[in-house]
């Protein structure tokens, strides 16, 4: 028999009471692993959104509700194409529609004609729509394939219908699966005339990127420039508030799952004193047996730990399929959050195990078997 | 075995010197002097109450005297900053009550008294499996307390004191707790440590016949030692 086949055994000994205590950190483990799936898949989406085309970075107003809700005027777009480094900016306007029961958050994107190949955009059917066209449309190839529409088909977005002029490809699935207007129509059927959701930026051969950001921050202190996903906190608020939450759902998590695993761990360690007596009355060491309580916690918390990381998959996936959340929310387990999910566990079943661990190994052996 | 001063000839390997202990106001034990043997078998008599269990919990090591001290082979337990490898190395504790951990097999049991010793998995299983032959008890290798009887019990609680092979066997009451037939098994397996192998051991019993099978008797009243007399004389 092993140290570890031992508390493995005294584990199973006890199954229920082990089980009841892995679903307390289990239930622990899937609020902070569901969070952290939801908050970098909302992180993600926005990122991707705002992220399409050839871009080195992108700018947008700061500190707004939602990223989408950024306005950026076309006086400031055309500050940041000035900035010393831009080879060029491009404004785009990016919104989204219901359109219809499969496609409830369709994206729309509009872009004016002689700046799509600066923004990234392949034309790979048809031809790109006219500079004022209020009823001409282009398809990302796989809204395209979806929707069964070829150039020359109608589509109705929102109450307008629009002729199909053309298909495009971007450097992703986002933009690959929306729709792109003429700047000025997409401005004229939002209600944002001059404005824009965010500009698009390439910088000069030789540049540093992180040193035209920081200019384009400075000359302009309304707009944030971000680059990465994990950046655009400055832009969303609800990205931080989200984060927030998913920190405060962490905390509760772990003080609510160390108060169960606490009072399950006293629980044993009450009925287990004459045992632990024994132990030590047979040359245990002190370090011995805290160890083997606090293993038989670790044990515990990554049985829970794997237990939430598969409830968690298993929520978020039922997630995707809620209508309003669809090709919103795609959850994407990383390392980083299934890690996050079991650090939360081995942290639970340390802490509630620190207090038992130590009362059992500083028992006196006499008095311990002298318990009835 | 004795010497004509009724002191042990062989070296000591154990030593109580004028060792007190109280529980709040109850004194348990009394300035007790006491010297055991290199191979000695030394029964501990007397009463409920008188302190016997005492005694034998301080040369465990599992409690401190409030005054006085206990030497193993001439080293004060109180110097001793390891008394958890003296527990485990140089002493096995047989009790009353047999301990064994309810939900281990037999093997499992005296298994759990070598963690520490540096063997591995396969030399602490074989040794367990050795132990419990020389105990008559292989068939009940894989069982779990609750299916062997009393003397069973009490006799893979005594695999598991020797375990590590420690000169000393310290017993507390071993019989107390089981049927006579049961009682002489135990004996015949101390004697024959005793003989064989040359164990020491100390015997806490309030059990005369029992009492007489060791060398030397103690007998303890009220946390004194008051007599002393030959197992011979008792039998």
């Amino acid at each position: 028999m092993t140290f570890v086949g031992l508390i493995v055994r005294n584990l199973a000994t006890r199954r229920l009471r082990t089980l009841l205590t892995a679903a307390a950190v289990a239930i622990s483990v899937t609020a902070v692993v569901t969070l952290g799936v939801v908050t970098a898949s909302l992180e993600n989406s926005a990122a991707n959104v705002l992220l399409m085309g050839k871009a080195d970075f992108i700018v947008a107003q700061k500190s707004v509700a939602t990223a989408l809700t950024s306005v950026v005027t076309e006086a400031q777009a055309s500050r940041v194409a000035r900035t010393a480094g831009v080879h060029s900016a491009v404004g785009v306007l990016v919104g989204t529609v219901h359109l219809n029961a499969t496609n409830p958050v369709f994206i729309e994107i509009g872009v004016a004609p002689t700046r799509l190949k600066t923004f990234g955009v392949t034309i790979v059917s048809g031809h790109p729509y006219g500079a004022h066209a209020r009823h001409e449309v282009m398809l990302g190839w796989q809204a395209a394939q979806s929707l069964h529409k070829r150039v020359g088909n109608t589509i109705r977005i929102g109450t307008i219908d629009y002729t199909v002029v053309g298909l495009y490809s971007v450097n992703q699935v986002f933009g690959n699966a929306a729709a792109m207007f003429p700047l000025t129509t997409l401005q004229a059927n939002t209600r944002k005339p001059g404005t824009v959701t965010l500009v698009a930026v390439r910088v000069n051969p030789g540049q540093k990127v992180a040193t035209v950001m920081a200019r384009v921050d400075r000359d302009n202190p309304s707009l944030a420039s971000v680059r990465l996903a994990s950046q655009f906190g400055r832009i969303d608020r609800n990205l931080v508030f989200l984060g927030a939450a998913q920190t405060g759902a962490q905390i509760i998590a772990l003080v609510v799952g160390v108060a169960v695993v606490l009072s399950a761990m006293l629980l044993s360690f009450v009925e287990r004193i004459r045992e632990f007596g024994v132990l030590r009355a047979v040359g245990w060491s002190r370090t011995r047996l805290l160890s083997l309580v606090m293993g038989e916690a670790v044990v515990i918390s990554l049985l829970g730990a794997a237990a939430g990381v598969g409830l968690s998959a298993a929520f978020t996936t039922a997630l995707e399929h809620v209508s309003s959340l669809r090709g919103v929310l795609e959850s994407n387990f990383s390392i980083g959050v299934v890690g996050r999910g079991l650090y939360t566990a081995i942290g639970i079943g340390v802490l509630a195990a620190l207090y038992p661990s130590v009362r059992a190994a500083m028992l006196r052996p006499s008095v311990a078997l002298r318990r009835e | 075995m004795n010497a004509p001063s009724g002191q042990p000839a062989r070296p000591p390997i154990l030593e109580v010197r004028d060792v007190h202990l109280a529980y709040g106001p109850v004194v348990a034990l009394d300035g007790i002097e006491l010297t055991v043997a290199e191979g000695e078998w030394l029964a501990v008599s007397g009463p409920s109450g008188s302190g016997k269990s005492t005694l034998l919990s301080l040369v465990a090591a599992l409690d401190q005297p409030d005054r006085g001290e206990v030497r193993y082979r001439g080293r004060a337990l109180s110097d001793d900053r390891h008394l958890d490898r003296y527990r485990r190395n140089e002493v096995g504790l047989v009790f009353q009550l047999h301990n064994l951990v309810a939900h281990l097999d037999a093997r499992q049991n005296v298994e759990i008294a070598m963690f520490g010793t540096h063997r591995h998995r396969a030399a602490r299983r074989a040794a367990a499996d050795e132990l419990l032959e020389w105990m008559q008890l292989s068939e009940f290798a894989s069982r779990r307390p609750s299916e062997m009887s009393g003397g069973e019990r009490q006799r893979v609680a005594i695999a598991r004191a020797l375990a590590n092979r420690p000169p000393l066997l310290l017993a507390d009451e071993p019989t107390g707790s089981l049927d006579p037939e049961s009682a002489d098994n135990v004996v015949e397996v101390f004697r024959k440590l005793h003989r064989s192998e040359g164990t020491t051991i100390v015997m806490v019993t309030h059990d005369r016949s029992v009492a007489a099978a060791a060398d030397r008797i103690v007998t303890l009243e009220r946390g004194h030692i008051v007599a002393t007399p030959s197992a011979q004389s008792v039998a």
